[in-house]
């Protein structure tokens, strides 16, 4: 831990990554609903948290991908450990295998949301299941970084299925490891942060490639077919909500 | 924005430092290298049939690692028909060749079912050339056998089949079925059997399956219709005995060659001695097309020197037109040296009747690069004469009249385009030409007397192949010295030395140890400093272990042979030898196109970066066998 961001802690003011990171978001510019996919930046995001309510669970870490004109940027994705206000449950632990050491080592919210928001923004914000993530971001976000976050994140586990053909089963909301499976894609360390935004980004270029070749070619496009399918799935469900 | 540069995720970096892992070259990559790749790579994907790279995209701007999925790779008249020239599969890179070169491809790679790739650019790819030597020495190898594979295509593609049987030995020719008879069945029997095998011949063979016969529809024909002769007669009464047998592993082109010049139809393709099929002219046809039955025709017509002169003109065409079309080196050098042994015979032949010598009297010994069935296009006479042991007292009057004769073909071989050896190393020089006991003496000799010059004569001599006249007698002589030679450690040991003192010419500042060669500056000798390197250790190696073997690549697969652990290395020393082979025969060839006299100092600059790169694989595959001679004499 570097001095100024003890002594910020200690003293209650911000540190320079906070400071730079809400600085950066004041400018940023909204990514182009309308620009084709490879000249957009993509972030896939996943993060691990102490619980499964996005409304009270805490940030652990968050792990990052960048997509770049259609590829995945390796030196450009990051895992960033968070130290949560108070240490998680015993069981989670088992799940994200940060232990309680880990978890202590890792930056203080603030200055990792920080972070993670100079890295991953601007760009297009990916998630699986996205609606957890987003929330969870957006919550942080605003408590720490008084940023305010979009919710509307692109949501691969229900952009997956509203590209897929027959059979019935691949046009349901399914969990991720039923897609890797199913593409043959491997994912080692699955469950870290990383390496799920990883596994999710490479569903990412499929989807992409797939919408192409619907004829679907910009975000607006993407949206809609996300909307499509909540709409599908909420009719299903006789007025339930889906996801 | 200012932000530090942060390290990759350092989960996901190992794990695609494990993924890599699982395969060559990066299983034996530093990992400072390895983590240095990771940081570069970009991940890509391709949808089924989505086309990965093609040659109308350019020069190629990247490496790419198959990740999961499958790539084949088309050749560009091969995508209709739907058979990839290669495939490539997860761990996998390419394209390599290109790469390196800075070319486009000549392939098209069209992914196969989803493909993820990793992506790395070509000047990241460059930079861990030069960092990573695992990383080059896989790139560098992985091209040699990439190079041997495209000139195959090349081959293939630019011949629809028809110089294929030059790569192919008898034995990959053999027709599926043979029809086999005993001496003593009938003729009606060994007809019908021809007849339910479709066959034109049938192969007689005693009891130990050594052919003894051969029976043709033609001698149906001639020996038992026209004869008169009864189909109950046994078929040992109409065959034509003692038909000539070829080794299965003679290529296809010495048969043909050998056909044309006894002037058969059939020749019986052995297996260790016993009888295994037969071949006929017609088998053979597709030499008809690249001229040389026709050549070997013109040779035995030759009635004189006038002729030979013609034909050896003729040889020099085909040669070089066989070298325009991408035949590997080693079946070249082969060829070119197998027309000049069947020239060299004829030049022999016709002179001994001039001078009243009986062929019987003596053997004509090939030495050098011809000896080891290597020529190229330069190539000067290296021969010797052996004779039968006479009464002393007449000796030297035996040995005049032979050097008359000697020197009659050694000029006329002059006269065919073969320069007269500056050492003279001839028949027509007294001290080559020697009885029995006389050669028997110079090489003991040498090798108990292992001085300068007698290394540098063994360097030749021990080369030596029996050519023409009675080679029995010949075979004789190299059946002695190759069984002496190997119970001769002291002089090997020299000889090993000698041979590594030669060093291949790779520099630590250049790429290549160049100099002035004959006026040519920045050149080197691609003969001294490339293909003897191989040449000399392969010799010493191989009468260590006793072998008999003359040629280089024979000598090699010998060794290979007796130490079969270390087959895999020496099949790197052979497509090194082969390649240096190939290097220096295409210099000859544009040497002889520019219209001046060829040699052998090439420029490593007028090289494509490609062959440059794979020269210096190839000379660093000569210090690894030199490193292998070292070990083995303890040097």
């Amino acid at each position: 831990m570097s001095f100024t961001r003890w002594w910020s802690r200690k003293t209650g003011t911000d540190s320079e990554v906070v400071r730079a990171a809400r600085d950066h978001w004041r400018h940023i510019a909204r990514p182009d609903e309308r620009a084709p996919f490879s000249a957009l930046r993509f972030s896939v995001v996943d993060t691990e948290t102490t619980g499964l309510d996005p409304h009270e669970a805490e940030l652990l870490a968050i792990g990052t991908c960048r997509v770049e004109r259609s590829a995945i940027v390796l030196t450009e994705s990051l895992e960033i450990a968070v130290r949560p206000r108070a240490p998680s449950g015993h069981e989670n632990v088992l799940v994200h295998g940060i232990g309680h050491a880990q978890q202590a080592a890792g930056d203080g919210q603030a200055e990792a949301l920080g972070t993670w928001l100079l890295a991953a923004t601007p760009g297009v914000l990916v998630g699986y299941h996205a609606l957890f993530d987003a929330t969870v971001l957006a919550r942080a976000a605003r408590e720490s970084l008084d940023v305010r976050l979009p919710l509307e994140w692109l949501d691969i586990a229900l952009l997956l299925p509203a590209l897929m053909a027959e059979p019935a089963s691949h046009q349901e909301v399914r969990p991720l490891d039923d897609w890797l499976q199913l593409f043959e894609i491997a994912a080692p360390g699955r469950h870290g942060a990383a390496a799920d935004a990883y596994a999710t980004a490479q569903l990412l270029l499929l989807v992409l490639h797939r919408a192409q070749a619907r004829g679907v070619r910009d975000l607006r496009g993407l949206r809609r077919l996300q909307q499509d399918l909540l709409s599908r799935l909420a009719n299903q469900a006789g007025g339930g909500t889906g996801a | 924005m200012a932000q530090p540069s942060r390290p990759i995720a350092a989960a996901l970096a190992s794990a695609t430092v494990e993924d890599l892992r699982r395969h060559a070259p990066f299983d034996r990559m530093d990992r400072a290298d390895l983590d240095w790749l990771v940081a570069r790579l970009s991940v890509v994907y391709f949808a089924p049939d989505a086309v990965v790279m093609s040659p109308d995209d350019g020069i190629v701007r990247w490496l790419y690692i198959v990740k999961q999925g499958a790539v084949p790779g088309f050749s560009p008249e091969q995508v209709a028909q739907g058979s990839p020239r290669w495939h490539l599969s997860v761990g996998e890179c390419f394209p390599l060749g290109a790469l390196i070169a800075g070319r486009s491809v000549t392939s098209r790679y069209q992914a196969a079912g989803d493909v993820f790739c990793y992506r790395l650019s070509a000047e990241d790819f460059h930079t861990l050339l030069s960092r990573s030597a695992a990383f080059r020495d896989f790139a560098t190898q992985r091209l040699a056998a990439l190079l041997i594979e495209s000139r195959r295509a090349q081959l293939a593609e630019t011949a629809t089949g028809s110089r294929q049987p030059l790569e192919r030995s008898l034995r990959e020719m053999l027709p599926e079925t043979t029809v086999f008879a005993t001496p003593d069945e009938s003729v009606r029997l060994v007809l019908e059997r021809m007849r339910s095998g479709r066959s034109d011949s049938a192969v007689v063979v005693d009891d130990t399956g050594r052919a003894c016969g051969i029976f043709t529809l033609r001698d149906l024909r001639d020996r038992v219709a026209l004869a008169g002769k009864d189909v109950a007669s046994a078929i040992r009464e109409v065959m034509t005995p003692d038909p000539t047998g070829l080794p299965a592993d003679t290529m296809g082109f010495e048969a043909a060659l050998t056909m044309a010049e006894r002037g058969f139809r059939h020749v019986v393709v052995t297996e260790n001695g016993r009888a295994a099929g037969c071949l006929s002219e017609s088998d053979l046809f597709a030499m008809q097309r690249i001229g040389v039955p026709a050549v070997a025709a013109e040779l035995r017509s030759a009635r004189d020197l006038a002729d030979l002169v013609r034909t050896s003109r003729r040889i020099g065409e085909l040669a070089r037109e066989l070298a325009l079309q991408a035949i590997p080196a080693e079946q070249l050098t082969r060829l070119v040296a197998t027309l000049n042994d069947a020239l060299t015979r004829q030049v022999v032949a016709l002179t001994a009747a001039g001078c009243g010598v009986d062929l019987d009297d003596f053997c004509w010994l090939a030495f050098g690069s011809e000896g080891r069935h290597e020529q190229t296009f330069v190539t000067d006479q290296d021969n010797g004469l052996l004779f039968r042991d006479v009464d002393p007292t007449h000796r030297e009057a035996h040995r005049a009249s032979l050097l008359a004769f000697a020197r009659q073909v050694n000029d006329a071989l002059a006269a065919c385009g073969f320069p007269l050896c500056k050492g003279q190393v001839m028949a027509s020089n007294p001290r080559w030409c020697l009885s029995f006991s006389e050669w028997q003496a110079a090489f003991g000799g040498w090798m108990h007397t292992p001085d300068g010059p007698a290394l540098l004569n063994a360097s030749i001599f021990f080369d030596l192949r029996p050519l023409c006249g009675n080679t029995e007698l010949g075979a004789e002589l190299s059946h002695w010295l190759f069984a002496v030679a190997a119970g001769e450690p002291v002089f090997l040991r020299l000889l090993a030395e000698t041979a590594l003192r030669n060093e291949p010419p790779l520099g630590v500042i250049r790429d290549f140890v160049v100099g002035d060669h004959d006026g040519r500056a920045d050149t080197l000798d691609i003969k001294v400093n490339g293909a003897t390197l191989f040449v000399d250790a392969a010799r010493v190696l191989s009468l260590a272990g006793g072998e008999a073997a003359a040629g280089t690549a024979e000598r090699l697969r010998g060794v290979a042979r007796r130490r079969p652990a270390a087959a895999a290395e020496i099949e790197g020393w052979l497509d090194a030898f082969h390649f240096v082979q190939h290097v220096r025969l295409d210099h000859q060839m544009r040497c002889i196109s520019e219209g001046r006299p060829a040699d052998n100092y090439v420029s490593p600059d007028t090289l494509n970066a490609l062959d440059r790169r794979i020269l210096k694989e190839a000379l660093r595959q000569a210090r690894k066998l030199q490193e292998r001679l070292r070990l083995d004499f303890r040097l």
